[in-house]
């Protein structure tokens, strides 16, 4: 079988979910709790306000005048899911190749739908606000749509229950 | 596309397990395929009839439609 370059070793697929899963939970809980800071809540906070940091300002969205909590977890969430979703599984064969292909033609589907409809129904800031959420959490569903395929597709057996084949362990009879 | 690996690797007595090693794919690979869920390549589907020493028309049918 042919190895897969594309794909990151094996060993990134467990730091990618706890990377998303910390994203996920960070993210919602600044929903609910409406948990906001930025860059210069926390210069203040440490008493660092008086410090010239006038070229940083903008610089980027972590130092500009946004929640720090959203665009942290967000980063978490593109990360975490790209490392999961496109890391090799233990076995990766003709099969999970399979899975990816069908979980990549859904998810690139849904975008295009998603922007279609952004582009026809949004404008302004909201435009900016939906799309950006479209394509942050394309690639949580790429990750999330190809482990449970893969789980319920391969996973349920009559010999043994032991998840998808990215877990797959050989037992002895 | 039907197929009868249940029945080959009863007859030859192995797991789902064995076979997967044998042809060098994942046991989900077979298990999928054993349940009508995934079509095999024929590279894949030639691997595993040879473990039956049978040919691809023995194991593998096309059904209606296909």
């Amino acid at each position: 079988m042919k190895k897969h370059n594309l794909l990151l070793p094996h060993s990134f697929m467990v730091a990618g979910w706890i990377i998303a899963s910390v994203g996920v939970v960070t993210f919602l809980l600044a929903v609910i709790f409406d948990i906001e800071f930025s860059f210069n809540d926390i210069r203040v906070l440490l008493g660092l306000d008086k410090i010239e940091v006038k070229g940083m300002i903008g610089l980027s969205r972590l130092t500009a005048d946004s929640s720090l909590v959203y665009t942290i977890s967000s980063i978490g969430i593109i990360i975490g899911s790209y490392f999961a979703g496109f890391s090799r599984c233990r076995e990766e064969d003709e099969f999970t190749q399979y899975l990816r292909y069908r979980a990549l033609t859904i998810t690139m589907f849904l975008l295009l739908s998603s922007s279609l409809v952004v582009q026809i129904f949004c404008w302004g800031l909201n435009f900016l606000v939906v799309q950006n959420i479209f394509s942050a959490i394309s690639p949580l569903f790429y990750m999330l749509l190809f482990h449970i395929t893969l789980f319920l597709k391969g996973g349920d057996n009559e010999e043994y229950h032991q998840g998808g084949a990215c877990n797959n362990r050989h037992y002895p009879r | 596309m039907k197929n009868t690996i249940k029945v080959e690797r009863a007859i030859i007595d192995i797991t789902q397990d064995e076979l997967a090693q044998r042809v060098g794919v994942s046991r989900q690979a077979i298990n999928a395929i054993e349940r009508g869920k995934y079509i095999p390549s024929a590279t894949l589907a030639i691997k595993i009839v040879r473990v039956f020493a049978k040919t691809v028309e023995e194991v593998f049918t096309l059904e209606e439609g296909d």
